[in-house]
């Protein structure tokens, strides 16, 4: 039995540009996704998401490669012979069909009998808190109602996946946040796998069991949420999952743990290296997070230390951004919590400052 | 000595806006009086006594009667409609309504059938279609008619040939006739409200597991239907208004109405004339403005 749900084996997904020239917008990519996992495909506008998912969904055909559902190959099949069902990023709902009309719409196109659509349908409208609304139509519904709609109309066909298209993504903020902590409760309820299209990195954090992060139709790394984070494959995956330091250095010597590297005008630094695969010589880049830093007054660091001046400092409630000018000219941002009320006021621009950096808090890159 | 000319100049400017302003108004209550002064003159004197157009002589609604009683006390109407096809107006009436309907039905399927292609599917000699497809609309309808008339003789001439059947130009050759153009406008207003509906509505259907029949069916046609029902609703007013394309191609026997008003005229202008014109007037209207109606109600839906 094979335990996985969707797999992509080098797919490609060309556009005919125009004059002719055709445009890449999935570019050779491998994905397995696991039975019942929360799936994230989460990267910058354009990035190839949509075409990916529409590929899975049957609405667009691989230029090359092969996709399986359930280890079923999935090549000429249409999208109403694939037991997946959609979820579109601006619902699509049937506009002169009412709330039940069309999440009844699905299990009418499977012939069902009739009792049993009336059962499911009133189900579905329990498990997404619509009961008293099955007779509306959908332009009589907020937002935050015609998604459960959309929610409800795919589910109800008990896909084996559930493909989401940014379904979030017309929701003001406070919606999305209970929309967020909602649909992932109703995954875990049913069981189902879902591939989940976002470019909202908070939202693929909090939500995912592992995510792929795409950039210009390639995928650059697929991890768990921690992975992704502490650990990114490359600049971009730093630069796009939250906020990143990136420092410039050369490897001068290493044993299987620990890298001794010289950042540019300061210090030799220790890092940690884990997975990374750089030697003696090597020009790498070294990702420091923000939160991962801390600020001390001249004289009070204890660990590995730069030298610098506060040129702005940021309040934000729970954590205090500061940009600090080290004594090299170059910027460094730290992020420190708020743990008492008088932190924030600790270094206002202009105050000499420390930053303390363990060699844990450090990411190694092989520069590209 | 610097303010004089400049309140000069201002007074000026003003004069000229206004009479700027009275030329719109006056050049727009011309164009609206020549468009619908006649028209008016027609409705007012279809309910004159007289006999005669020129002369006012007061209310009456004898001519609306004699309409209905099928021009019987008017010995004119009969005589003069004779001229043409030996009917009545009654007769005209129901040739007109025969004609418009199965004409109506025919266009709307292949009318609605065409548009749907022009916009969902990409097949090879398309642009060449989509550029067919307006034609009838801008080619003058006299083109049109002597081009149906052609080509009917053409083929009656090749069955004649072929099987020794004779046919003739009657009912059915007008009802082609008016397909013919009035497949365009339905294609054309489908058309335009394909073009606002999302294709994902139909990616939808599929993914919910509808084929592309079913999702025609329980999709594409229920949101299309106002603009079906709104191509309908012309087509038919096209229809039974037509004179040029019915005149080429209806042979004897089948005068429609405005056939009939046309061999009517032809001998002297009655009031009866204008009664009938009156209410065709009115026919046209409710359909033009039901249309309009439906079409805007589906505004809601997009
Ligand atoms: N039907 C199409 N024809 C031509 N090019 C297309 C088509 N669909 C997508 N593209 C191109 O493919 C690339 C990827 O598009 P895609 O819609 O997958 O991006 P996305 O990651 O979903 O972006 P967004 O976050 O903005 O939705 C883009 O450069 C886009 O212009
Ligand atoms: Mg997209």
């Amino acid at each position: 039995m094979d335990k996985l749900a969707v797999e992509l084996v080098e797919v490609f997904k060309l556009f005919k540009g125009p004059g002719g020239t055709d445009a890449t917008a999935v570019n050779g990519i491998h994905l397995q996704i696991q039975d019942g996992e929360f799936f994230s495909l989460l990267g910058p506008s354009g990035c190839g998401k949509t075409t990916t998912l529409r590929m899975i969904a049957g609405f667009e055909q691989p230029s090359r490669g092969e996709i399986f559902i359930h280890g079923q190959p999935m090549a000429g099949r249409p999208p109403f012979h694939r037991s997946v069902n959609t979820v579109f990023q601006n619902y699509a709902l049937f506009p002169h069909l009412t709330v039940a009309q069309n999440i009844a719409f699905g299990l009418e196109m499977d012939n069902l009998p009739k009792a049993q659509v009336r059962r499911r349908v009133g189900d579905m409208l329990a498990l997404v808190r619509l009961e008293g609304k099955e007779n509306a139509y959908p332009r009589q519904l907020s937002g935050g109602q015609q998604q459960r709609v959309a929610l409800a109309r795919a589910l109800v066909k008990q896909p084996e996946v559930l493909l989401l298209d940014e379904p979030l993504g017309a929701l003001d903020l406070k919606l999305r946040k209970e929309m967020q902590i909602e649909l992932k409760h109703m995954q875990q309820q049913v069981g189902i796998t879902f591939v989940f299209v976002t470019h909202d990195q908070e939202e693929a954090l909090t939500m995912s069991d592992r995510i792929a992060v795409m950039h210009q139709g390639n995928v650059l790394q697929v991890g768990s949420p921690v992975d992704i984070y502490e650990r990114p494959a490359d600049a971009f995956v730093a630069g796009f999952i939250g906020e990143s330091n990136f420092l410039a250095g050369q490897v001068a010597e290493r044993n299987h743990q620990e890298a001794v590297v010289l950042v540019d005008n300061h210090l030799p630094i220790r890092v940690s290296l884990e997975d990374a695969l750089v030697n003696i010589g090597h020009a790498v880049t070294l990702v420091l997070r923000p939160e991962k830093a801390t600020l001390h007054s001249p004289g009070s660091c204890t660990e590995h230390c730069w030298a610098g001046t506060v040129e702005e400092t940021l309040y934000l409630g729970t954590d205090t951004r500061y940009v600090v000018r080290l004594t090299d000219k170059s910027r460094i941002v730290v992020r420190n919590q708020n743990l008492h009320a008088s932190d924030a006021q600790n270094f206002p621009p202009g105050s000499p400052v420390h930053v303390g950096v363990h060699p844990s808090a450090l990411r190694i890159l092989a520069a590209s | 000595m610097t303010a004089a000319p400049q309140l000069w100049s201002l007074r000026r400017d003003r004069w000229i806006r206004r009479i700027g302003q009275n030329w719109l108004v006056a050049h727009a209550a011309l164009a609206f009086g020549f468009l619908y002064l006649p028209i008016l003159v027609l409705v007012v004197y279809s309910f004159n006594q007289s006999r005669f157009n020129a002369v006012w002589k007061g209310f009456t609604l004898d001519w609306y009667i004699s309409l209905l009683q099928g021009g019987g006390s008017l010995g004119l109407l009969q005589r003069e409609g004779g001229g043409l096809s030996g009917g009545g107006i009654m007769p005209a009436l129901q040739n007109s309504l025969v004609v418009a309907v199965v004409a109506t039905l025919l266009a709307t399927v292949l009318g609605t059938l065409l548009g749907i292609a022009m916009e969902r599917f990409r097949f090879p000699g398309r642009p060449a279609v989509e550029a067919l497809i307006y034609l009838p609309i801008i080619i003058p309808e006299i083109t049109m008619g002597v081009s149906l008339l052609v080509f009917f003789t053409l083929v009656f001439r090749l069955v004649e040939n072929l099987t020794g059947w004779r046919l003739n130009l009657g009912l059915p050759t007008v009802i082609i006739g008016h397909v013919a153009f009035s497949i365009s406008f339905v294609a054309v207003v489908v058309r335009a409200r394909l073009v606002d509906l999302d294709p994902v509505l139909e990616e939808a259907a599929m993914d919910l597991g509808a084929n592309e029949w079913k999702t025609l069916w329980r999709v594409t046609l229920p949101l299309l239907w106002p603009a079906i029902f709104s191509g309908a609703l012309l087509a038919f007013t096209l229809s039974l208004d037509d004179f040029v394309v019915t005149f080429f191609t209806s042979g004897v026997g089948a005068t429609t109405l405005p056939l009939f008003v046309y061999g009517m005229i032809k001998f002297s202008v009655t009031p009866a004339i204008n009664a009938i014109s009156t209410l065709m007037l009115a026919a046209s209207l409710v359909l033009v403005l039901s249309s309009l109606a439906v079409d805007r109600d589906a505004v809601r839906f997009g």
